[in-house]
């Protein structure tokens, strides 16, 4: 089936000569020549018929469930994501999931500012900043994510024409796709949200129920629990300027819950980038490594470097569009790692608060470790081509390859946090150790507080 | 050698001459037509700079005169009363975007140079006997004395890490102005440097192009100043209120000037020369205080506007067969650009440093005693907004002179593309060169401003703050008898 043309202009006799097109463009099958641009980017596309997106290899397809989840959640408003052509996508602001997200974004803060005069009232400490840091995290996050939906378009065409060159021969397809490799790992991070969530209902409902009946039993009245003095006991702030109604219990709960899924969308978004390219860059290591044992020609070299140039500037825009992106999410995940320490001597009530604890402390952990691994897989998998480079035999050796060599060792091809820092394995080492510093130092500062004990239940 | 039959070699020819589409063909003509245009007017504007240079040199220095534009080509002369068309046209040269910035400075004792406002480096000048290089010594012996005069109150009271606060503000401003006394003697010659340096750049492209350094120049003076002149109203104010609290006389003007100047008045009697001396004495010193940031900000920005300079057009060139001459005059510029750097920077490393110090120990001391209850509102809007207004100013330094080490290596991107055609000796020493050499902006060398430094020096500052958390107590910072200068 021959879909809309790519290029308009052509017209029946030249469909002809496709195939002697198709024999041109393939460089394996003839005499080496100087690699020409015209056969990197226009040729390989537009001399055979329109690639069919929805079967090739490439990052648009992988991610675009979870764009498309997200959108339901309100972050990331564009429209045409479900399109198998990556042209297709569009970022309009009259469109559904914008209106969507304006009003998430003003629902979300209308509770960060409810919070902030309840504990302007009672006094800011440490503790209760939490809730404040989360909400604005959420709601930077949802305006970092607009304006990266605004760079999105041309963002995933220069990607798809990039990595076009990738999904034929002589590169290979390793073991797993770049959609089962994106898929596993977000269904992953989704579940274990989704688990942590459920924990924190099931933790509040069963701790408001056993509150409920030792106060009762200790004060000789009939216990009652019922959802309304659930919903205000625990967002109160909430209603001291809203009366109580269950639509906007129920709404309170919905936002909580997209609110969790976008402080959670951070890091999956992060995670399936880092993949993105990771996977590309394997691909280039691959073909090194098969060449290990060959007589190369210099072009083969050339068209490596090539390629390998390409990912580079690839990989360049893609942190200049990202970096707010990653400097609010390590920040985010630096935060609540260290607070969450900071309460692992506490004394708690219940076995079920115990259980709750430990496990949303062991999964922030996790998908932060998991995150920063990912990403600094980038940078990983950027250098593995050195050691068949260096190992090139003298009758293959060229400048191509000194060029190449000096390239991978000098150059940090890494996503980076706005440029303060770069996304490797020595960062995650250094920043395990600036954080278990600080916890040491703010441990000591909360023994008099901890040493208090249980408040008394029944207040 | 044939290896297709006759027919399809036929047909074939006839493909390679059209294997590219009409529209990708079309596209290619474009760009390089406009490729071509970029350089032809690169080349004419360069010898229309350098014309106009010459005719302007050539011209009596003489501004009232009505005075004639000669057009390149023929010999009409037309007369304008008042401005040339040299008038309005600026070179996009440092020496001119900043020349109204250090006459601003002049006003406050800083940089004693004559001529910073003309339109030639040349007509700089440094002497001892000039009436600004008077005013400026007359300076530094009375921020001699007031420093004398804080430190003799400090020492003789206990010392804390907050009771230091007046001697290392002073102790600053004063070797700030001693530092750019000296930096004005040299000024002269290295804005001729300078303009040396950039005269062998490629030239900007358009007007916008030029005198887009000189915006930003503007601009970041524009705003450090008023937003400095916005803290000091507020300090005015919070420290009326502040004497209100404290009130040791009945007179409120002799209040106030007896907490904003209590170095003066510990060792003499009231009286009002002293008190309006101290007054001048402090408002100069905040503004001393606030432009040692500015000046290595604003010297950022004009070397990574050369950089900048330079890798724009390398970018017109990237990808494209360039001859091994082409390259080896982009490396002789890049290298002067780096020795221009250094110059700047042995120039100015000491006012860095003594900036960056400043920057951390008032952060660190503000912070601490954001910690503790304020006496009254005025007083928390003040402190508030002078903490933000610090860490801001911090930031925005750190920031812009990080740029000068990024822009350097921008030039790297545009080196990798270079195909395997045009690639030669020059072009490999160029890359290497850009790699291994560091250039950046340094503090008397001891650290290298780029990005990694902005966040060493926040992990610094977490860490003293977390030990000195432990050891302040709420009640001895607002004392009445504090120094209250902020």
């Amino acid at each position: 089936m021959e879909g809309p043309a790519l290029n308009a202009r052509k017209t029946g006799p030249k469909r002809r000569h496709e195939s002697l097109l198709r024999t041109l463009a393939q460089p394996a099958n003839t005499v080496p020549k100087l690699a020409d641009k015209t056969h990197l980017e226009f040729n390989v596309i537009t001399s055979e018929k329109l690639p069919e997106y929805a079967r090739l290899d490439i990052f648009h397809r992988a991610v675009y469930p979870f764009m498309f989840l997200a959108q339901c959640f309100a972050v990331m408003p564009l429209t045409g994501i479900r399109e198998p052509n990556p042209r297709r996508v569009r970022f309009t602001y009259k469109s559904l999931p914008m209106v969507v997200t304006l009003t998430f974004i003003a629902a979300a803060l209308m509770m960060e500012l409810a919070m902030l005069k309840h504990l302007l009232q009672i006094g800011i400490n440490a503790k209760n900043f939490v809730g404040l840091v989360f909400f604005g995290c959420v709601l930077l996050a949802c305006v970092v994510f607009i304006r990266l939906a605004r760079r999105w378009p041309p963002l995933i065409r220069y990607w798809t024409r990039t990595e076009l060159v990738f999904t034929r021969a002589p590169y290979e397809m390793p073991k797993r796709n770049l959609y089962r490799r994106v898929q596993l790992a977000g269904m992953m991070i989704i579940g274990l949200s989704l688990g942590e969530h459920a924990m924190y209902q099931v933790s509040a409902i069963l701790s408001y129920k056993r509150r409920v009946n030792l106060c009762s039993a200790a004060a000789n009245i009939t216990a009652v629990t019922s959802f309304e003095d659930y919903i205000t006991l625990n967002y109160d702030y909430v209603f001291q300027w809203l009366p109580y109604s269950p639509i906007i219990a129920s709404l309170i709960l919905l936002i909580n819950g997209a609110c969790t899924f976008v402080w959670n969308y951070m890091d999956l978004f992060i995670m399936m980038v880092s993949k993105g390219l990771a996977y590309r860059f394997e691909q280039i290591t691959a073909r090194i490594r098969k060449l290990e044992h060959e007589e190369v020609a210099e072009s083969t070299f050339i068209e490596i470097r090539e390629h390998y140039v390409k990912m580079c500037e690839l990989l360049e825009y893609v942190d200049s569009s990202m970096s707010s992106l990653i400097l609010l999410s390590c920040v985010n995940n630096l935060y609540f790692v260290c607070y969450q320490l900071l309460n692992v001597f506490n004394k708690l009530r219940w076995p079920i608060n115990y259980v709750y604890f430990w496990y949303s402390l062991l999964y922030l952990i996790g998908r932060t470790a998991f995150v920063f691994l990912t990403a600094a897989d980038i940078n990983e998998e950027s250098k593995r081509g050195l050691g068949v480079l260096r190992r090139v035999s003298s009758k293959s050796w060229c400048v191509e390859v000194e060029r190449l060599i000096f390239q991978m060792t000098t150059q940090t091809v890494a996503l980076s946090g706005k440029k303060f820092y770069f996304l490797t394995r020595r960062l995650l080492f250094g920043m395990a150790g600036t954080i278990v510093t600080y916890e040491l130092v703010l441990l000591q500062f909360d023994e008099p507080n901890r040493r208090k004990g249980l408040l008394p239940l029944c207040a | 050698m044939k290896f297709l039959p006759a027919k399809l070699e036929r047909k074939f020819r006839r493909l390679k001459k059209h294997s590219r589409s009409s529209l990708t063909r079309k596209l290619d003509v474009m760009h390089e037509s406009a490729r071509k245009k970029v350089i032809e007017e690169n080349c004419d504007a360069y010898k229309n700079q350098k014309h106009s240079e010459y005719e302007c040199r050539k011209r009596p220095t003489s501004s009232k005169a009505p005075s004639s534009i000669f057009v390149s080509n023929r010999n009409i002369s037309i007369e304008f009363p008042g401005g040339t068309r040299e008038t309005f046209l600026s070179e996009g040269s440092f020496h001119q975007a900043v020349g109204r910035v250090l006459l601003v400075a002049e006003f406050f004792a800083m940089m004693p140079v004559k001529g910073v406002t003309a339109k030639h480096p040349g007509d700089l000048s440094f002497s001892w006997r000039n009436v600004r290089t008077c005013f400026c010594l007359v300076f530094i012996a009375s921020s001699l004395a007031n420093f004398g005069l804080s430190l003799f109150k400090v020492l003789n009271n206990p010392i804390s890490f907050n009771s230091v606060k007046p001697i290392i503000f002073r102790g600053s401003v004063l070797l700030v102005l001693i530092v750019a006394l000296r930096l004005a003697q040299q000024w002269p010659t290295l804005m001729m440097y300078w303009h040396e340096v950039e005269q062998g750049l490629p030239q900007y492209p358009s007007q916008v192009g030029k005198g887009q350094m000189g915006h930003t120049i503007r601009m970041v003076m524009l705003v450090g100043m008023m937003l400095s002149f916005a803290e000091h109203l507020l300090s005015m104010i919070s420290a009326i209120h502040y004497a209100r609290y404290c009130n040791s006389t009945s007179d409120p003007i002799k209040n106030y000037f007896l907490r904003t100047n209590d170095e003066i008045f510990y060792v003499t009697s009231y009286s009002t020369a002293l008190a309006l001396w101290g007054k001048f004495q402090n408002v100069y010193s905040t503004f001393i205080w606030n432009y040692m940031d500015m000046f290595v900000m604003i010297v950022s920005i004009g070397l990574a506007a050369k950089f900048r300079q330079l890798n724009n057009d390398l970018r017109n060139f990237k990808g494209m067969h360039m001859a091994p001459s082409y390259w080896s005059e982009r490396r002789i510029q890049y290298r002067n650009i780096c020795v221009l750097c250094d110059k700047m920077d042995d120039a100015i490393s000491l006012i860095t440093m003594v900036s960056f110090s400043n920057n951390l120990y008032f952060i660190c001391v503000q912070l601490l005693r954001s910690l503790n209850t304020m006496p009254s509102v005025a007083h928390a809007v003040y402190f508030y907004f002078s903490l933000i207004f610090l860490i801001g100013r911090t930031l925005a330094v750190s920031l812009y002179s990080a740029s000068v080490h990024d822009e350097s290596r921008l030039t790297l991107r545009y080196l990798r593309c270079v195909p395997k055609d045009s690639w030669c000796p020059e072009v490999k020493r160029f890359s290497e060169e850009v790699i291994n050499d560091e250039v950046a902006l340094s503090g008397m060398k001891f650290f290298h401003l780029t990005r990694k430094l902005v966040l060493s020096v926040a992990g610094t500052i977490v860490t003293y703050e977390l030990v000195l958390i432990q050891f302040h107590e709420d009640n001895d910072l607002w004392d009445c008898n504090q120094s209250y200068y902020s």
